[in-house]
């Protein structure tokens, strides 16, 4: 309640992300400010840096941890650049559904590895999502593993992510994003995975004639503090950090699953061809190897995920 | 005393040469490898990032290269204009100036390195801070160029003796 | 600090610092004043130039510099006379299409300069020509060197403002060939006042005959752009392959190049990139300073809140640009205004390829514009004409290049490909 702010010396929070306004990162930061700027009683106020004017997301991480940035909305892939562990979540298809990821992101697991971000001067708050990944590509329509054999496909520069793209046997190319898009009109590569609001939000149906639901990895997103910053922060203000980014957090997953739909329709108006059920249990057979490469790679997170799920 | 310490520069100044050749031709053989894996093989899954922090080694390198011989961008048509006296004092202050930074670049660069203690890189996971390190190293070369061009500037020993240097190693060096 | 940052930038330039010092310095005390950790400073410096798409940087320059050493350029300038050198006054004609020519395969117009001066010069000299008048010329077709693709400046500017490589230079295509159809016409008219001689009659079979000649020379655009347009490489990747084969055609077709001129070569490219990429570094630390204090949306409010009247805002940014090049070199003129500009333009509706397009040219035309002018240096080191004839003897050209400036920020707002808000 604002009271508890009466005596706190009016603060400032940057909040940097590196998607545009549209984007699900943006309205869950929006609603961040707006529920700590109401609940402290405008004591303690956030400015908004959309678009990555202050820099990608790993140069964030690091901004966070000088203290150039107070806090940003980052995807989980650069964040395990710091904290190995945090690419437990990106194994292929560790979740079956985004309830099942919520309920282990959420609870004991998810939580004890945003605690383990503190070691590297990081405050995890709570997870956001950038969402379920799928495969797009100008070739043919994909519906199992065989249908992929030698697509060049633009992945990302993730070991993870390289080795599950090779399991299936594609030629998997790790490129930059910008990079990805020229070279998607080019046809330089064929294909390129990703959630379906960056697959709509850069117009991927220009170039990318096919859509398989995959849904073969979930990439979550985290709010993240730089933990001096956080510490100076008084008490109760710390409180509604955290409380306010979960809740944040929880708005832009419900934004996300409310504008799939809309997203899809326009893709297909677009003429975009999606398979909506491809033949998962081929995937998840097709990978099975690169569970075998990284099973102990994380500690027993991965063990204790799979004993969480059942 | 100048002496050694000029003839130390071009020491450093030969050695640089033949790391900053070392980088692009690496580069040049990492991203030929890139397009030949990934159009006739498997993509190799390191060239990209190999290929940009050879980049960022090869910048640095070739901005100390630059620095020593004195082919950094700068505006020169007004210090030219300048009288005597004066011009020498501006002269000093925009090499105090490029020292200051220099130094800013070194010990933050170093604090930096410190702090990224855990980062790795994305592909090839090898630490951040290594790859990083060519910044506060070049631009201690260039700090201290810099500092003898200070002195070149202030006596006119030191003058004669760096061009007598430079004059000698002249023939048969690269550009 | 927006007082201080402006304030001690124009007072480190002005005093001969470097600018890519003064830049990371003028910013580093504004930072300190604000407060900001300057352990900032270093690591915008790396992630500046931490990106792939810069790797053209140093390979286009180094492509270019490979084929002006040796036969590509004279047998390029051969060709050129084959096909224009009949026109009264065609020498000089020749000299710029031979650097259109060239500038289909250099990104940089210093080494376009360079590479049409040593081959035409001894030409121009002997039949008579105005020395000073012939190395302008020269010096203004270098200008299209960056406008003609491939373009370091066009590759500096996709990265800024992340747009697509390819596309701005397809764009750069038209108007480079509007330049030297420019520049030509200006030449011919001097041809006939100061009564040149004619040079051989036109013939089919000296064309076809120097046309063999430079093939090799002329596959290299079809390499380039081919290579991209065909899916091949990327842009940044084409820039290697052009290395890899200016290397084969000279050390083993023409053999004009040892190893050692190869190693020579690149070391010089490296101390270009360098200077060129150390700007790129510290602008990273001010372009994050400016973004963090919200500078270029203030400017691009202030200036709308005088006109939103796309067709006077484009003149100022014109102004803005020309005045700019006049004073500070092409990248880092680029690196520099670039980001004061993007908001703006954005604002305006002013389509963001069409918007580098306009910022490359403007920026060319610096080139040509003393006191820092680097085409008339070259022009003057390689013909030994003082940079004062030069310069004088420049008008002219330069009028031509401002005529197709304004075409290429005008027209196609006119014609409702961009601009139309
Ligand atoms: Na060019
Ligand atoms: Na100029």
């Amino acid at each position: 309640s604002p009271e508890a702010f009466a005596g706190m010396k009016p603060a400032t929070i940057k909040l940097a992300h590196v998607v545009n306004e549209r984007d699900s990162f943006h309205l869950s930061a929006v609603r961040f400010k707006e529920i700590v700027e109401e609940r402290s009683g405008g004591k303690l106020s956030v400015e908004l840096f959309p678009n990555a004017v202050l820099g990608d997301e790993r140069t964030l991480l690091e901004g966070m941890q000088m203290g150039t940035v107070d806090m940003g909305v980052i995807t989980n892939g650069p964040v395990a650049n710091f904290v190995e562990q945090m690419a437990v979540f990106e194994l292929p298809f560790l979740f079956p559904t985004p309830e099942a990821a919520y309920k282990v992101l959420d609870g004991e697991i998810g939580q004890e590895l945003l605690g383990r971000l503190e070691r590297v001067n990081l405050k995890g708050l709570a997870y956001a999502e950038r969402g379920f990944r799928n495969l797009t590509n100008s070739r043919r329509a994909v519906h199992g593993p065989a249908d992929v054999q030698g697509m060049k496909i633009r992945v990302m520069e993730n070991p993870v992510y390289i080795d599950t793209f090779r399991a299936l046997g594609a030629n998997a190319v790790p490129m930059a994003w910008t990079e990805a898009l020229t070279a998607m009109q080019q046809g330089t590569i064929d294909g390129q995975e990703n959630p379906v609001n960056v697959i709509h939000s850069f117009k991927l149906s220009e170039t990318q004639k096919h859509m398989s639901l995959t849904r073969h990895t979930y990439a979550p997103a985290i709010f993240v503090m730089g933990l001096d910053r956080f510490k100076r922060l008084p008490e109760p203000a710390q409180a509604l950090v955290k409380s306010a980014a979960q809740e944040a957090a929880e708005h832009g997953r419900r934004m996300n699953a409310e504008m799939q739909a809309a997203q899809l329709a326009e893709l297909r108006a677009a003429g975009m061809q999606i398979d909506e059920s491809p033949d998962v249990g081929a995937f998840q057979k097709a990978i099975e190897s690169v569970y075998a490469k990284y099973e102990s790679r994380f500690g027993d997170y991965l063990p204790r995920i799979r004993a969480a799920l059942q | 005393m100048f002496g050694h310490l000029k003839r130390t520069e071009k020491l450093i100044d030969a050695i640089v040469q033949r790391a900053a050749f070392v980088a692009l031709a690496g580069m040049i053989a990492v991203i030929t490898l890139q397009i030949v894996s990934r159009v006739f093989f498997n993509a190799v899954s390191w060239s990209e990032e190999l290929a940009r922090y050879l980049l960022v080694w090869t910048s640095f390198l070739g901005a100390a290269m630059a620095w020593q011989r004195g082919r950094h961008i700068a505006v020169d048509f007004v210090v030219n204009a300048l009288p005597g006296p004066l011009r020498l004092a501006v002269k000093a202050l925009a090499i105090v100036v490029a020292i200051g930074f220099f130094a800013l670049i070194i010990f933050y660069g170093l604090r930096f390195m410190q702090m990224q203690s855990f980062q790795v890189s994305a592909s090839l996971r090898i630490p951040i801070r290594y790859v990083f390190s060519i910044i506060p190293v070049c631009a201690l070369l260039m700090l201290y160029y810099s500092l003898l061009d200070l002195a070149e500037l202030f006596s006119a020993s030191a003058r004669r003796e760096a061009e007598a240097i430079e004059a000698g190693t002249r023939a048969g060096e690269a550009p | 600090m927006t007082l201080v940052l402006f304030g001690l930038f124009f007072l480190f330039l002005l005093a001969g610092v470097p600018v890519a010092v003064t830049i990371g310095a003028s910013t580093a005390v504004a930072l300190f004043v604000d407060d900001i950790p300057l352990m900032l400073a270093a690591q915008r410096m790396f992630a500046g130039i931490d990106s792939f798409a810069l790797i053209a940087v140093p390979f286009f320059i180094l492509a270019g510099d490979l084929m002006a050493q040796g036969k590509v350029s004279e047998k390029l300038v051969a060709l050129a006379d084959a096909v224009l050198g009949f026109l009264k006054g065609g020498l000089s004609v020749v000299s710029v299409l031979a650097g259109m020519f060239f500038a289909a395969i250099s990104g940089s117009g210093a080494a376009t300069t360079a590479a049409v001066a040593s081959s035409m010069v001894p030409e121009l000299r002997r039949k008579g020509y105005d020395a000073s008048s012939a190395a302008a010329l020269i010096a203004a077709s270098g200008t299209i060197g960056v406008v003609i693709p491939p373009s370091v400046p066009m590759i500096i500017y996709a990265v800024i403002a992340a747009q697509s490589v390819s596309a701005l230079f397809i764009s750069g295509f038209l108007p480079g060939v509007a330049m030297g159809v420019g520049l030509m016409a200006i030449a011919v008219h001097q041809a006939y006042r100061r009564n040149y001689p004619k040079g051989a009659p036109f013939s089919a079979a000296t064309i076809w005959r120097t046309f063999k000649g430079a093939i090799w020379g002329l596959l290299t655009p079809v390499i380039i752009l081919g290579g991209i347009f065909s899916g091949a490489f990327t842009p940044s990747e084409a820039a290697v392959v052009a290395v890899n084969y200016a290397l084969l055609v000279s050390l083993f077709v023409y053999r004009d190049l040892g190893f050692r001129d190869v190693y020579r070569i690149m070391l010089r490219s490296v101390i270009t990139t360098g200077v060129i990429m150390f700007v790129i570094s510290t602008s990273a630390i001010l372009s994050w300073a400016m973004a963090n204090w919200q500078i270029p949306g203030t400017i691009a409010q202030w200036v709308l809140s005088i006109s939103d009247n796309v067709y006077v805002v484009l003149l100022l940014i014109m102004l803005l640009i020309l005045l700019t090049g006049v004073f500070i070199e092409t990248a880092a003129a680029l690196i520099i205004l670039t980001p004061v500009f993007l908001p703006l333009v954005t604002l305006l509706g002013i389509d963001l390829v069409h918007f580098g397009l306009i910022i490359v040219v403007g920026l060319a035309i610096g080139m040509v514009t003393p006191p820092v002018a680097i085409n008339l240096y070259v022009a003057s080191s390689v013909t030994e004409q003082p940079l004062e004839r030069i310069s004088r003897a420049v008008l002219p050209y330069l009028g031509a290049l401002l005529v197709v400036f304004a075409l290429v920020v005008y027209l196609p707002v006119l014609l409702g490909y961009s601009g139309a808000r």
